[in-house]
């Protein structure tokens, strides 16, 4: 782990009570972690892209750091307990309840679930956070790997929700046609055999921006109402040029 | 208000362009040289940058990098100009096009 401390001194301080683990790679200008500890244990420094320098010495678990860090690169362990297993506090940011009490999924980094987890106790660092902590117990094997949790029931396996919006929302696919969701949806029901059919009857793709934007919303939406696989839908024929460029340009004018 | 950013965490301090003045649907606005028409309009608090063809429902900037087209402008006569990637130069003329009643 290098410069977010020594795995083993963390491990050795967990057995006394909770400690933050940072699993932070990305050297992105992030330095809310620094700002939020009160114990100076986090440190980015004078360049805000640097990964920050953490000493598990100085933390004493209070959780602030986790519930700030966008990335969710941050969580706590616990290995305090007599019965052997580790208790980790994750943070949680999906809209389906998780209370204390309740089983639920512990996932890796890859968001594939290890197996299940008990919570503990949820518990918000002020109201207007975003980021729920839920702590919950697992065994010790899966102490450095859970990364998350889930709690909608799903079976070893089963492959991991692909599309992210399900909420029946209407909105705009084909932006530069004015072609809706729901249009789209209806007129793929239609019976068309290819997205490419798709477009010669209702425009869409054919705006300004020549597919670049909508087509692949127009994609997905096309193989699920119509029941195809995306292969099957094709795409549109991509020709040159790949950015609008002017006719006149193109004839030597300037500008 | 100016909303424009004058100390960026990554790139240090952002030297504005000279100011210069555009108009927009003719009325004179002042703006940066080199900077985004659209980022000029924004820092005027301007949202709208077109209104659509078939709905005549107001669009404004929206994917930022050129794709989506929703920030199309006419630009000193030449419709469907991109302002989140035409850099502004002074005198420059900028009309939204589509304005209901028109």
């Amino acid at each position: 782990m290098g410069e977010s401390g020594d795995i083993d001194e963390i491990w050795r301080r967990a057995e006394g009570g909770a400690v933050a683990i940072l699993d932070c790679r990305e050297e992105i200008p992030c330095d809310p972690c620094e700002a939020v500890c009160a114990r100076g244990a986090i440190v980015v420094g004078k360049n805000v892209c640097d990964l920050p320098r953490y000493d598990p010495g100085l933390c004493n678990g209070c959780g602030r750091c986790v519930a700030i860090c966008p990335g969710m690169a941050i969580y706590l362990l616990d290995r305090s307990s007599r019965d052997g297993g580790a208790r980790l506090t994750l943070p949680y940011e999906m809209k389906e309840e998780i209370k204390a009490g309740d089983e639920v999924w512990a996932l890796d980094e890859d968001g594939s679930p290890l197996g299940k987890g008990k919570v503990v106790k949820t518990a918000k660092m002020n109201k207007r956070d975003h980021s729920l902590l839920v702590t919950v117990d697992v065994p010790e094997e899966w102490a450095l790997k859970v990364r998350g949790v889930r709690i909608r029931v799903m079976s070893i396996g089963e492959p991991l929700e692909v599309r992210g919006c399900q909420r029946e929302e209407d909105h705009l696919l084909c932006r530069c046609e004015e072609i809706s969701r729901s249009q789209a949806r209806e007129y793929a029901a239609m019976g068309f055999n290819s997205l490419r059919a798709l477009r010669r009857f209702s425009r869409v793709g054919l705006g300004y921006c020549q597919g670049r934007f909508c087509q692949a919303m127009l994609v997905d939406e096309f193989s699920t109402a119509a029941f195809r696989d995306r292969e099957g839908v094709g795409v549109f024929k991509v020709r040159p040029p790949v950015r609008p460029v002017k006719l006149g340009r193109l004839g030597g004018e300037n500008g | 208000m100016d909303l424009r950013v004058g100390r960026h965490a990554v790139l240090g301090e952002m030297e504005g362009g000279k100011l210069v003045t555009i108009y927009v649907d003719g009325v004179p606005l002042k703006a940066r040289e080199g900077e985004p028409i659209a980022a000029a309009l924004y820092a005027h608090g301007i949202r709208t940058t077109r209104y659509s063809p078939r709905l005549g429902e107001p669009r404004g900037p929206f994917c930022m990098i050129g794709r989506c087209t929703e920030c199309a402008m006419t630009v000193d006569g030449e419709p469907n100009v991109r302002t989140c990637m035409t850099a502004v130069r002074d005198g420059m003329r900028v009309d939204t096009p589509g304005r209901p009643g028109e």
